[in-house]
């Protein structure tokens, strides 16, 4: 098809307000498509922030553990087990539950998780968790999580200017002394970290004989799948091993599940994509029929059926590109918006953006591929 | 025939043999055209006039190969339609210049590109030689001062030469046209009129031409005369003018 004459692209810019409503549809639906997309993945991501950072070769957790956000209980005496297996280097407990947050200014009661571990060994590598090992090991002091929802007072205000915050958890007075930073999710408005010790203190009812999360560390050189199948047959049904990989998939499993969210963010983006569709279709359909004695005038002409369906595809492929752009940027904008009001990190990704634009060229596509229906009626006969 | 026929029979442009044709289906199924036996030979302006009604326009939409012809026998530019595939049917197509009786111009481009768009047809025509070769077809209608002007802001008359133009700057083999000037007043539909017999004349194409306006009747070498989708026992359809000359000159001589 020569294009000396840009046909398409001139059909498509010669009425400037037509133009404008087809690129609003296209922007509207890409714009749609990032939000839902972006949510979904940072709803995931943030469900697994602790499974991402794991230092752990691998996991071992109660048969009945399906997710972090309402933990099962382990007995210790299955990682003493673990440590006696060959190859285990060291093991490892990470305590979850959540207490009672008051608020010190308001007075207001919100319920935060609560993450326990002995700091200087290095099991989980958020930020602030080694720089602070020393000042978690002295009583009832932890690290508040900066992505935290905006619901616990002026936490990380005070800690940014030097000042420790005094808050009650569950009746118990404790001082934030650092920083954090995972992400509010599904389950939880806020996370706190501390040492396993200062766990026990605020978990009274936590019996130090039971872990949530076991964590094995194995020998240098030795091959933790192997190690694993080895667990997995010590413990049999008792325990579940996993690689923190493995981990992370489970927990994403439960959520996918569970909880509506994959459902509702997908057909958010379907209908994202169906509104893009239909705009297009119908400015595109219109424009067909508006013009088509001119179509019909071009068969005449000796111009091959697919020489107007690519006209008309041409146009549609220019359209999604150009929606493309601008629908992105503004995704990008409103990524800040809510990431401010939820303080659920949203973030593009090269991938999504690559993904979007393929979601969108192929919308625009089908509704020129679905348009071109109508160069049908074009009858070359009826021009005379 | 006469031996020097010969040459000529041999490239007819158009020799339409025995057409009948017929509109819809089942019981409103209607004939409309009547044994039709039709020759252009090359170089012909030929005009085809006939009431309203008297099957002009099917007439040359058979020959543009815009319809599909159903019985009888139509070749066209040495193709045959009848069960002429659809591809067939496009390349016979782009070897006809069209002139409608609407203009037909595409609305988003102007009378230069309007002109250049039938070159599209053409990828090996380059960029630069299509806009020449359209330029200069402008030029010879006379709208050398009017090329970058989309045709809403061209008249009529104007609309009706872009046309042509467009309908010439493929070197076509033949032109079929349709009422070209019937929503022109008189004057200027002559005019036009006159430039396109005389660019069909200085290419040496052959023109079929419908119209209802006896006053052109001088500009073309025969008449074919329509009638209720037969063609008039006495109008020349088969015979070429010279062969007409002679044919008369015959009669005249045998005559006591
Ligand atoms: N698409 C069609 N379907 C059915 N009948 C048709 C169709 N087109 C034309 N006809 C009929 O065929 C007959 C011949 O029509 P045609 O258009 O060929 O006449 P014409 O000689 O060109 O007339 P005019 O001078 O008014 O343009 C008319 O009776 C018309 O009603
Ligand atoms: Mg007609």
């Amino acid at each position: 098809m020569s294009q000396q004459l840009h046909l398409a692209w001139k059909q498509l810019t010669f009425q400037r307000m037509k133009l404008v409503a087809a690129l609003a549809g296209v922007m509207v639906a890409v714009m749609l498509m990032w939000i839902q997309l972006g949510i979904l993945a940072s709803l995931y991501n943030a469900a697994t922030i602790v499974h991402q950072n794991l230092r752990a070769d691998l996991v071992i957790v109660s048969p009945l553990f399906e997710t972090m956000n309402q933990v099962k209980s382990l007995s210790t005496r299955i990682l003493y087990r673990a440590r006696g297996c060959p190859g285990v280097l060291s093991i490892g407990e990470l305590l979850i539950g959540p207490v009672e947050w008051r608020n010190p200014v308001t007075g207001e009661k919100k319920q935060i998780q609560v993450y326990g571990l002995e700091p200087e060994e290095g099991w989980v590598d958020l930020p602030g968790i080694s720089q602070y090992a020393a000042q978690l090991r002295a009583e009832n002091t932890f690290l508040f999580d900066r992505r935290s929802r905006n619901v616990f007072g002026p936490v990380v205000k005070a800690i940014e200017r030097g000042e420790p915050f005094h808050v009650e958890l569950n009746h118990r007075q404790m001082q934030a002394v650092g920083l954090t930073s995972m992400a509010a999710s599904f389950g939880q408005q806020g996370n706190l970290v501390t040492s396993r010790a200062n766990f026990l203190r605020t978990h009274p009812g936590h019996s130090p004989q039971q872990v949530h999360v076991g964590l094995v560390r194995t020998r240098q050189g030795e091959n933790v799948k192997s190690i694993q199948a080895a667990l997995r047959n010590t413990f049999g049904n008792e325990a579940l091993v996993m690689t923190p990989a493995e981990f992370t998939e489970f927990e994403l499993r439960f959520w996918k599940t569970n909880a509506p969210v994959g459902f509702i963010f997908t057909m958010g983006t379907a209908v994202g994509f169906l509104i893009g569709f239909i705009v297009v279709y119908q400015i595109l359909y219109a424009d067909v029929t508006h013009h088509l004695p001119y179509y019909a005038t071009m068969k005449a002409m000796g111009f091959a059926d697919w020489y107007l369906l690519l006209l008309v595809i041409r146009q549609g492929l220019i359209l999604s590109v150009l929606g493309y752009i601008p629908g992105s940027l503004l995704a990008i904008g409103f990524y800040q918006v809510i990431q401010y009001g939820t303080s659920i990190p949203v973030g593009p990704t090269w991938e999504r953006a690559g993904f979007l634009l393929v979601l969108t060229i192929l919308m625009c596509f089908l509704s020129g591929v679905v348009a071109t229906q109508r160069l049908r009626s074009a009858d070359p006969a009826d021009v005379f | 025939m006469t031996t020097s026929s010969q040459p000529d029979h041999y490239n007819v442009v158009v020799e339409a043999r025995h057409i009948n044709f017929w509109f819809g289906e089942g019981d409103l199924r209607k004939q409309i055209l009547f044994d039709v036996n039709l020759r252009i030979n090359p170089g012909e302006v030929v005009l085809l006039t006939g009431q309203s009604g008297s099957g002009k326009t099917t007439l040359l939409t058979l020959i543009g190969a815009l319809r599909t012809l159903t019985s009888g026998s139509l070749i066209v530019l040495g193709q045959e339609l009848l069960q002429a595939t659809r591809r067939q049917q496009v390349s016979v197509r782009k070897q006809i210049g069209f002139i409608f009786q609407a203009h037909n111009l595409i609305p988003h481009l102007t009378a230069l590109e309007n002109v250049q768009l039938a070159l599209e047809l053409y990828p090996d025509v380059s960029a630069a030689e299509g806009r020449q070769r359209a330029a200069d077809l402008l030029v010879a209608v006379g709208l050398e001062h009017r090329m970058h002007a989309f045709p809403a802001k061209l008249s009529g008359g104007q609309k009706q030469r872009v046309a042509i133009a467009r309908a010439m700057v493929n070197r076509p083999r033949l032109v079929l046209a349709d009422e070209p000037t019937s929503a022109l007043d008189g004057r200027t539909g002559r005019e036009v009129l006159e430039r396109l017999v005389l660019l069909a004349r200085d290419y040496h194409v052959p023109i079929l031409m419908v119209s209802h306006d006896p006053r052109i009747v001088d500009l073309a070498d025969r008449n074919i005369d329509m009638e209720d989708g037969s063609i008039l026992p006495d109008s020349s359809a088969m015979f070429s003018a010279a062969e007409l000359a002679t044919e008369k000159a015959l009669v005249a001589t045998s005559r006591p």
